[in-house]
């Protein structure tokens, strides 16, 4: 079995905390921290992996990387 | 087998070392250098002087040029077997990197020095020959760049690069927007537009991490849109 829940990654050295990532999450799953002022995934489960946060964060800090397949015939 | 056998054998697997004799392969061997990068590592830089010939081991280097606002373009991907730089270093002395280098997967890289790599191309018409064809498939391979950037919708070049890459057996990791922007040469937010887009008409499905490519007859119809 495999774990094929992933999320979004996230590099807060890259992070300017503009918090455009967590007002575009369709979800509320990524919300801006309070203390650390960078984003957070504060309801995991609930990340589509839309890729909006991806799309509008100006730094570029947050990667949705993905595999590209064909589809398997059955 | 000891580690100079090695790295003798692992020269005449380079395919632009093939035509040298043993006694060229063993005088590279005395002399280069094998350094390995991580995936997203830097390997050369715009605009640097090319101190040493570069020649791919293994792996895959993307080779870009990056515009003032951030935005990039890849230009190639070298391989096992390629020189990198090899236009400057052929048309100048004291030549520079005409674009930067990051290594995409784990790769392997060969340095020897330019005074050694002059040496062969002086005295061995075969290894002369070799480069020329290399020389010529870049050509191609930007010429090829050139008129897909000019004449081709974003849309056609997307829909070509999802072909390519769903068609390569391995994916040692996932790519993101803005890699498939900087390959296609736009920038991600067109790159998400359109993927919704190809998803809308049923082209393709989005599972998490992957793209599933689904319809293969309509995204081929639109590589091929000019």
């Amino acid at each position: 079995m495999t774990n094929d829940f992933v999320l979004p990654i996230l590099d807060l050295s890259l992070c300017s905390s503009c918090g455009q990532c967590a007002s575009a999450c369709p979800e509320h799953a990524l919300e801006m921290n309070a203390d650390s002022q960078h984003p957070t995934f504060v309801e995991p489960l609930l990340c589509t992996y839309c890729t909006e946060c991806e799309i509008v964060c100006p730094e570029n800090a947050i990667h949705c990387p993905v595999t590209i397949t064909w589809i398997i015939e059955e | 087998m000891n580690e100079k056998q090695d790295l003798l054998q692992m020269l005449g697997q380079v395919a632009v070392f093939s035509a040298l004799s043993e006694e060229d392969l063993r005088h590279i061997a005395q002399t280069c250098v094998l350094h390995t990068y991580s995936a997203g590592e830097m390997v050369f830089f715009e605009k640097d002087e090319i101190a040493s010939v570069l020649v791919v081991y293994a792996g895959d280097v993307a080779v870009f040029k990056r515009a003032a606002d951030g935005r990039e373009q890849i230009l190639s991907h070298l391989r096992a077997g390629e020189i990198v730089s090899v236009v400057p270093l052929v048309l100048h002395q004291n030549a520079c990197h005409a674009a930067s280098g990051r290594a995409a997967t784990t790769t392997q890289i060969l340095s020897i020095t330019p005074r050694l790599f002059e040496a062969l191309c002086a005295k061995n018409a075969a290894f002369n020959r070799i480069l020329l064809e290399h020389l010529a498939g870049k050509l191609e391979q930007l010429s090829e760049l050139a008129a897909s950037l000019s004449l081709q919708s974003a849309r056609s070049r997307l829909a070509a690069f999802l072909i390519k890459h769903a068609d390569q057996p391995r994916q040692s990791a996932g790519i993101t927007q803005e890699e498939i922007a900087a390959e296609i040469g736009t920038v991600r937010e067109i790159v998400a537009r359109l993927l919704r887009d190809f998803s809308q008409l049923g082209w393709l499905k989005r599972e998490r991490q992957r793209l599933i490519l689904i319809n293969k007859a309509a995204l081929e119809e639109e590589a091929r849109r000019w």
